[in-house]
């Protein structure tokens, strides 16, 4: 029997002993019912809180603010005569919009020093992507890297799972506590190795280098620059996996093809 | 009957449909890929719910149904594999069949060889099938299922 034949027969006999629940599907119609109902009594709230914000909104913005001026009504002459009408004198200052409130995105990289190292060694197009990634993480701009990531036409590897919505899964990323922007920039600050392909300009620089060639070196460098828990990255490397954590590839040519982790 | 009534009916006699279905085999299948029924049935459940969340965009409920639980199986194979680095633990089978040292072996895998060898042995899957469930391309389950035979034939003996 060939490792195949007995591969198949070992799952066929595997899966034979699986047991199904009674109450599954019970379990998932409770799951799933009152998310279909949810919205609409939601909505009925949300309308009012809508209206409400709405009839605010209006209130605050009818009412005379500090060194505004507001229309004055003058009632002259109004009880001399029957046949002279009220008159409206208006005055309007010019806008001063100021901003008391500057929006601030908050992410994971959001405080990290913005300067990249100096990477001289890069391809230029390379460099300059390195530079554009690191720029839109520290400001926490997930479209700008969104867009980097479908800049190149070609497919571009953020999940193994999601595939259609980068700077979607970032921020579900960054809300669960995993700090995937942090990590871009952490990575993007070592050193690189190329793994070479069938054309120079096909070749990919890949962060950190021992994503793409382990050395006692490159484990350091993940080691130090406080990627994963020395535990963690014993497992990896002792476990023959490999690096599993956060890698970015990018191609000679500065097309961005994969920011992921795991396998 | 209102129209969303009746939409609402089309949707539930739809999910029920794809649950009398799906259910069993995905179960199953995750099974395969964790190695524990009762995992299984909760990832697999887990799966649905996310079935329904996006049901009205769906072209392929079935195949966006089995790429949940593929990924849902990763998932949790990643949070037991930290947990394992935390507290270090024997591996433990839940199946409550004999050891198998094809098995065990085929649990040792990296998830995506397994993964690929489980949907390709045991599902029959196309390489298509097997590609858009782990998000993969085709010549990557070709290296990811070469790959994981290797292994199995280098630690299993003939």
């Amino acid at each position: 029997m060939t490792l195949e034949e007995r591969l198949r027969a070992t799952l066929a006999r595997r899966a034979e002993h699986v047991e199904l629940s009674d109450s599954a599907w019970d379990r998932i119609s409770a799951r799933t019912q009152p998310a279909r109902r949810a919205p609409r009594e939601g909505s009925v709230v949300a309308l009012a809180a809508a209206v409400l914000m709405l009839v605010l909104a209006g209130v605050f913005l009818l009412r005379p603010g500090p060194g505004s001026e507001v229309p004055v009504m003058t009632d002259e002459g109004s009880s001399t005569t029957a046949t002279t009408t009220p008159t409206t004198t208006t005055t309007t200052a010019p806008p001063t919009t100021t901003s008391t409130t500057t929006a601030v995105a908050a992410c994971s990289a959001g405080e990290l020093p913005p300067e990249p190292v100096p990477r001289p060694d890069l391809p230029s197009p390379v460099d300059k992507l390195r530079r554009a990634l690191i720029a839109a993480a520290v400001s926490c701009d997930y479209e700008a890297l969104s867009a980097r990531a479908t800049s190149g036409g070609g497919p571009f590897t953020f999940s193994y799972g999601d595939s259609t919505d980068p700077a979607g899964f970032w921020r579900r990323a960054e809300a669960e506590g995993e700090r995937p922007l942090w990590h871009l920039v952490q990575v993007l600050q070592l050193s690189s190795d190329i793994v070479e392909r069938s054309a120079p300009e096909a070749d990919i620089h890949v962060w950190p280098s021992v994503a793409a060639k382990e050395s006692d070196a490159g484990w350091s460098e993940v080691a130090d620059a406080g990627l994963f828990t020395d535990a963690e990255l014993d497992a990896m490397r002792e476990g023959g996996s490999g690096y599993l954590g956060y890698r970015v590839g990018i191609t000679a040519e500065g097309d961005w093809l994969f920011f992921v982790a795991g396998d | 009957m209102s129209e969303q009534m009746h939409a609402e009916e089309v949707e539930a006699v739809s999910l029920v449909q794809l649950y009398q279905r799906e259910y069993g085999s995905m179960v199953r299948l995750a099974c395969l890929l964790v190695g524990s029924n009762e995992i299984a049935e909760e990832l697999v459940q887990d799966a649905f719910v996310a079935v329904h969340r996006r049901w009205d965009g769906l072209v392929n409920p079935g195949g966006y149904l089995r790429t949940c639980v593929v990924n849902g199986c990763r998932s949790h194979q990643r949070r037991a594999a930290l947990e394992r680095r935390r507290r270090p633990r024997p591996e433990a089978d839940h199946t409550g069949l004999q050891a198998d040292e094809l098995w065990d072996a085929l649990l040792r895998l990296p998830f995506r060889q397994r993964a690929a060898l489980v949907l390709r042995y045991y599902e029959d899957a196309t390489e298509g099938d097997i590609a858009a469930a782990l998000d993969v391309r085709p010549a990557t389950v070709r290296s990811l299922v070469h790959r994981g035979l290797a292994k199995l034939r280098a630690e299993v003996p003939a």
